[in-house]
């Protein structure tokens, strides 16, 4: 029964790892794109 | 004097700003800049103006606190905003060097697994530094032209690659390194719109020859 408590625990660790890496959704890195109208003075 | 933009770019945001300094009506516009603010810049435009992300944010004037408009507090406050929005879209500029003058830049423009298939309007432009001269402020990232919008439809984990070939003159040629690719994804239509993503790339990368197969100014050392 023990053992059986380690293999459960070690499944439950495996689906975290593998819940947090199908749900760790990383943004793309935003680059800003500015437009400044202006003219010589 | 120290312009406004040279903090800007140069310190606050050296990574995650592309800036066009679009000149109008003092001869130094371009056809690519009048489309810009024509098509894209819906009413009257008060000179300076400046819009972020084709239009998401915008502000009449020059920002800061006069006479140095060293920090341009207000443009500060609507690009860290724009930051704090994410994305679903990558972009990034490939090079290919035809001849002296002449270069094709690639957008590869992908869109994440997570993203929302849309169509979008890619651009490819390029500006340059201390141009024009001659006058008391310095004139930086000055918009010389550029191609696009080429309109594509994009889904998730999907990619597409957009070209332009832009030759340039003694006007970059003699301030290479301060030449700097911009490319950009945003709503098609033309009007108020929002940028997706944008990306830039400085040719002073290939200022030493080994990107364009000069390398006469190199040696080679076996230690």
């Amino acid at each position: 029964m023990k053992g059986r408590r380690v293999h459960v625990g070690v499944a439950l660790l495996a689906l975290a790892v593998i819940g947090a890496a199908a749900g760790d959704v990383v943004a793309a890195d935003r680059t800003v794109l500015m437009e400044y109208f202006n003219a010589t003075w | 004097m120290r312009y406004v933009v040279t903090p800007f770019v140069d310190e606050l945001y050296p990574d995650n700003v592309a800036f066009l300094a679009i000149h109008l009506s003092d001869g130094y516009q371009t056809g690519f800049g009048q489309v810009r603010r024509s098509g894209y810049y819906p009413g009257t435009m008060t000179i300076p103006d400046t819009l972020v992300d084709a239009g998401m944010f915008h502000f009449i004037g020059t920002p800061g606190v006069p006479p140095m408009y060293d920090p341009p507090t207000q443009w500060i406050s609507m690009v860290d905003a724009r930051l704090a929005v994410p994305t679903d879209v990558t972009i990034e500029i490939l090079p290919q060097r035809l001849n002296e003058t002449q270069w094709t830049f690639t957008a590869d423009v992908c869109m994440e697994p997570t993203g929302a298939a849309r169509s979008m309007g890619i651009n490819l432009a390029w500006t340059v530094d201390d141009y024009p001269t001659g006058y008391p402020y310095v004139y930086r990232e000055t918009l010389r032209g550029g191609y696009g919008p080429e309109v594509v439809d994009l889904n998730p984990s999907e990619c597409v690659q957009v070209d332009a070939t832009f030759t340039f003159s003694a006007v970059e040629l003699d301030r290479w390194p301060s030449v700097e690719i911009v490319a950009w994804a945003q709503t098609p239509a033309s009007g108020w719109g929002e940028a997706y993503q944008a990306a830039t790339m400085t040719m002073g990368l290939f200022d030493d020859g080994f990107e364009s197969g000069d390398l006469s100014g190199w040696s080679v050392t076996v230690p």
